[in-house]
């Protein structure tokens, strides 16, 4: 054993390096939202390897088909829709474009809605206030509205679906992190910084946006459900996903009707959707809870 | 109802104290065993830094400890005799109340910034239900004009943020003094203030402690405030009493190596150029105390007894109290 | 007289400063009145030498120190370092500029990113002063540093919050020190640190002084400390320096009545002959920056005003002849606190 260690009196024990990998193992709900990631992925591969041919093949006999029975073969074993196809396939089919489609809107508000936030909380000033004022225009409409006049005029392509998506989210993200900077920028380390010598551009990226980073990520994961349910209501009136392309807000859409005699076509897709946001959800809790180092004891204890 | 004391037996008496807080790292062991009696017409000083425990012995002397996460969990406060940890919570608030004060470190914080300092003072009088509401305004009043505030009547009807630092410091006497208590605990009560200002305040505590007969319980960590004021001095580490002593035998000849560090560190004014001697180390966290004696990991007299059993509150030759092991030993 | 020797620039001479905020503007747009929180400071400091200074709250000595980090910009006046222009730089000027004066901040705990590690927070220098350091030496340059404040190296990997408030403002000494700068400027670096720590780190900075002929700007309230650190001294009061001079003149034999009254004020951490010390004890609070009065701003609490203070603003010069710069009519050299007679200030 050491001399006493002076210095070292008061001081609380050296926290333990821990990799990422074994962090994430600490957390249990983390753990099982990364198997439902990983069951995403598998799926995605699935569809385009084979069940992309099943999604498609039409069989009146097998109209909405019963779940949970393996009597028409282990493809229809989560039944099928009302024109007969297989809804495993047609869930593996629609999840590119629900995912795709959300990750895109929502990772396009994200980014730009992180840089404007962060030049308005920055400079203030007039530019500050400018975005500020657009970012309260747009907010002032109702997402829905906006989108169905947007896609009307325009037309129903996915590009367009997902900037009018990235669009309408985008407030929320510019005030959090016009929010953020604000405080951030009256902090004492900045000013160290400055009298270090850093540029803006330096201290906004090293030190303001990694602060920033996990309450957009929360807000993100969010917005994800959010995003996947206006896409489902826009694909229901035909503005959205066209058929014979999926996705599960139009599957949960076109199986509304259908709640009483298949309720399957319609709660399939709905717990694809739940499962797929509350996986993110603990995921950007987690990644926030990893990254700020006082808070970080909580998963290594 | 007042109970009178004989003049010399003690109006406050504190024995084996022993507080902790629960906390999501654990047990905090805030007060491990304080014992000491505050005397009559009286300034102690309750001296120590961060972490000592000084802030939560006077939280418990005031019943402010929230019973979780805090706990209580061993030792007597006595007020007059009475047990004021063993008193019904009504009895205790009316005995407490009218006899104890406090005065907090942080005036800005403990002043409501809605209402009139006035009004504030006042409403001392009014929750003891002692005066009419016009007669308590006019002691408010009179006691802010005591406590040299110019032009009280006029300054009685302004808010806190109205008020300087020292000004805001000198409401929060004159309504601790309000019921004339016997006891007055004052948090550091000039350590957010500038040195003239601190130098007001001293003046105006020097010259209540003579008006009203009152015991002072000082909290500080500043010496040269201990010097100007105090008549004993309680010295306090790690949640421990380590030396208790008259003011003049504290500084001329401390016993406990603490309190000699303490001495050697301090920058003098009268002192120039020479090396200061700090104290290697910081002071402890009450979280993760040492084993033994508490100072031990700093101390340049420790030895291995030190380390196995934490050293008793024991009378020296000079008829201070230390808790040292190797007490009056020059370091 | 022709061969009088030039003296030598000083590593930092400020000059006549002014810094004002903005508080109301009238409804045309027309009145404004400021809080003068810089009103006229001049100064110099040498190379190697440190500088104290006092003062109350209101005085503006953080404003100074803010502005001569370059952290706002003074609405008049100037500041040279090492002959540098400090306000008319920019680009690379600035950036080198920046290299030679660093600062240490009072709080420890805000001080640093709480996401930075501890060497990331002192490599930071050198990564935005690339040329200083080549990132290859970096690492074993922040165990020198460490070291060299009292630290160890395993704490390079570790996080503020995991250290006390002396063991952080070490952290930040350190962080200073990255760059090998000339001048550092330091706000009240052991305010906020217990007394038997804040000994360590005085100590510290003394170590380092002399090892490497830093200069220090030290700014403090505790006039324990700044004696004991500093070999010149200045007094603030209300935006400007009342009194400025060697440290053993100014703790001894200060002319300012203000000066007079801040020493007079520090309690003594000796009891003995506490009964009949006498203080001198200001009445009132500091008047307003917003409208300072007018001649000599200390008149309103000053037991020596005559009319004169009123009209005319004393200037800050040479009137005791043992090298202390006064600004007041009736500098008087008088002997130290102690020794001064007990005055109340009649209103």
């Amino acid at each position: 054993m050491t001399s006493p260690l002076m210095e070292d009196a008061g001081l609380l024990p050296p926290s333990r390096r821990i990799s990422l990998l074994r962090l994430l193992a600490r957390d249990p709900s983390a753990m099982v939202a990364l198997v439902w990631i990983f069951v995403l992925a598998l799926v995605l591969v699935a569809n385009v390897w084979f069940l992309q041919a099943y999604s498609v093949r039409v069989d009146l006999k097998l109209r909405n088909a019963p779940p949970f029975t393996l009597d028409n073969g282990w493809i229809y074993y989560l039944g099928a829709d009302s024109l007969g196809r297989s809804m495993i396939a047609r869930l593996a089919a629609a999840a590119g474009p629900s995912l795709g489609v959300a990750f895109a809107a929502v990772g396009f508000s994200l980014v730009c809605g992180a840089i404007l936030g962060l030049v308005a909380g920055w400079m203030s000033g007039p530019v500050g206030t400018l975005i500020l004022r657009v970012a309260d225009m747009i907010q002032g409409f109702p997402t829905f509205l906006l989108a169905l006049v947007v896609l009307y005029i325009f037309g129903p392509s996915v590009v367009n679906l997902v900037i009018v998506l990235g669009i309408t989210r985008m407030p929320a993200y510019v005030r959090v992190a016009r929010a953020e900077v604000l405080e951030i920028r009256e902090r004492l380390f900045i000013d160290a910084s400055r009298v270090l010598g850093a540029s803006p551009w330096w201290m906004v990226r090293q030190h303001v946006l990694p602060i920033v980073a996990p309450t957009l990520l929360t807000i993100a994961s969010v917005n994800l459900a959010m995003v996947m349910l206006i896409e489902s209501g826009l694909s229901f009136i035909g503005l959205g996903i066209q058929p014979p392309a999926a996705s599960w807000g139009l599957m949960v859409a076109q199986g509304r009707g259908y709640l009483s005699n298949a309720w399957w076509l319609a709660c399939f897709p709905g717990l694809a959707i739940m499962f797929t946001t509350i996986a993110f959800n603990l995921l950007s809790s987690w990644f926030r809870m990893a990254t700020d180092p006082q808070q970080r004891w909580r998963l290594e204890l | 109802m007042r109970v009178t004391t004989e003049p010399d037996q003690p109006v406050l008496s504190i024995q084996d104290l022993r507080v902790s807080f629960h906390s999501s790292s654990g047990r905090i062991h805030a007060l491990n065993g304080v014992s000491f009696d505050l005397k009559h017409n009286e300034v102690l000083a309750l001296l120590g830094e961060s972490g000592s425990g000084k802030s939560v012995t006077a939280a418990a002397v005031m019943g402010l400890i929230d019973q979780p996460p805090g706990s209580i969990d061993s030792g007597r406060i006595l007020l007059n005799g009475r047990d004021l940890l063993r008193i019904a919570p009504g009895e205790r608030r009316q005995l407490c109340g009218e006899e104890v004060a406090l005065i907090f470190q942080d005036a800005l914080a403990a002043l409501n910034p809605v209402f009139p300092v006035g009004w504030q003072i006042a409403e001392v009088f009014r929750v003891h239900g002692r005066l009419s509401r016009s007669d308590a305004q006019r002691e408010a009043v009179r006691l802010l004009s005591a406590v040299g505030i110019p032009a009280a009547e006029q300054r009685a009807k302004e808010f806190p943020h109205q008020f300087s630092g020292g000004m805001r410091q000198r409401v929060m006497i004159a309504m601790a003094m309000a019921l004339k208590p016997r006891i007055v605990i004052a948090d550091e009560p000039t350590t957010a203030l500038d040195v003239t200002v601190q130098a007001q305040i001293i003046e105006t505590l020097k010259a209540l402690r003579v008006e009203t007969a009152a015991s002072f319980i000082l909290i500080t960590h500043d010496l040269g405030v201990v010097a100007e004021m105090a008549d004993r001095v309680v010295v306090m580490y790690g949640g421990r009493v380590v030396e208790v002593a008259d003011v003049y035998t504290l500084f001329s000849d401390p016993q406990h190596p603490y309190t000699r560090g303490l001495l050697a560190a301090q920058p003098r004014l009268d002192s120039e150029g020479s090396e200061l001697v700090p104290i290697p180390g910081s002071p402890p966290s009450p979280a993760a105390l040492p084993s033994g004696c508490a100072f031990r990991p700093r101390c340049p007299l420790a030895q291995e007894v030190c380390a196995a059993s934490v050293p008793p509150l024991a009378r020296t030759a000079n008829t201070s109290l230390s808790a040292c092991h190797f007490p009056g030993t020059p370091t | 007289m022709i061969n009088e020797t030039i003296p030598p620039e000083p590593l930092l001479k400020v000059t006549d400063l002014h810094k004002h905020f903005g508080v109301q503007r009238g409804p045309m747009g027309g009145h404004k009145s400021a809080v003068r929180a810089l009103d006229g400071v001049s100064f110099e400091l040498a190379a190697g030498e440190t500088l104290g200074l006092v003062g109350e709250s209101g005085c503006g000595k953080s404003t100074l120190v803010r502005t001569l980090l370059r952290l706002g910009s003074p609405t008049a006046g100037s500041a040279r370092l090492e002959g540098q222009d400090i306000y008319s730089a920019s680009g690379p000027t600035l950036k080198h500029l920046r290299r030679r004066m660093q600062v240490v901040f009072q709080d420890p705990y805000q001080a640093f990113n709480p996401r930075f590690t501890v060497a990331q927070s002192i490599s930071e220098a050198w990564q935005i002063h690339p040329e200083v350091l080549p990132p290859s030496q970096r690492p074993d340059r922040v165990t020198e540093l460490l070291t060299q404040v009292g630290l160890r190296p395993e704490h390079a990997n570790r996080f503020p919050h995991e250290f006390s408030g002396g063991q952080r403002q070490r952290i930040g000494i350190a962080r200073a020190l990255a760059l090998e700068p000339a001048l550092i400027v330091c706000d009240e670096p052991v305010s906020a640190l217990d007394v038997s720590v804040q000994a360590q780190v005085v100590n510290l900075l003394t170590k380092l002084q002399r090892e490497r002929g830093l200069a220090f700007l030290f700014v403090a309230h505790d006039l324990a400390v700044v004696r004991h650190i500093s070999r010149r001294v200045a007094v603030m009061y209300l935006g400007k320096i009342v009194e400025i001079g060697p440290v053993a003149e100014i703790f001894s034999a200060a002319a300012h009545p203000y000066t007079q009254a801040l020493l007079s004020a520090v309690p003594v951490a000796n009891p003995v002959g506490r009964e009949n010390r006498s203080r001198i004890v200001l009445r009132g609070d500091p008047p307003s920056p917003v409208s300072p009065p007018s001649g000599c701003r200390f008149r309103t609490r000053c037991w020596m005003a005559q009319e004169i203070c009123s009209v005319e603003e004393p200037e800050l010069k040479h009137r005791t002849g043992n090298g202390l710069l006064t600004a007041c009519h009736f500098a008087a050299a008088q002997a130290n606190h102690v020794k001064a007679h007990k005055k109340d200030l009649d209103a």
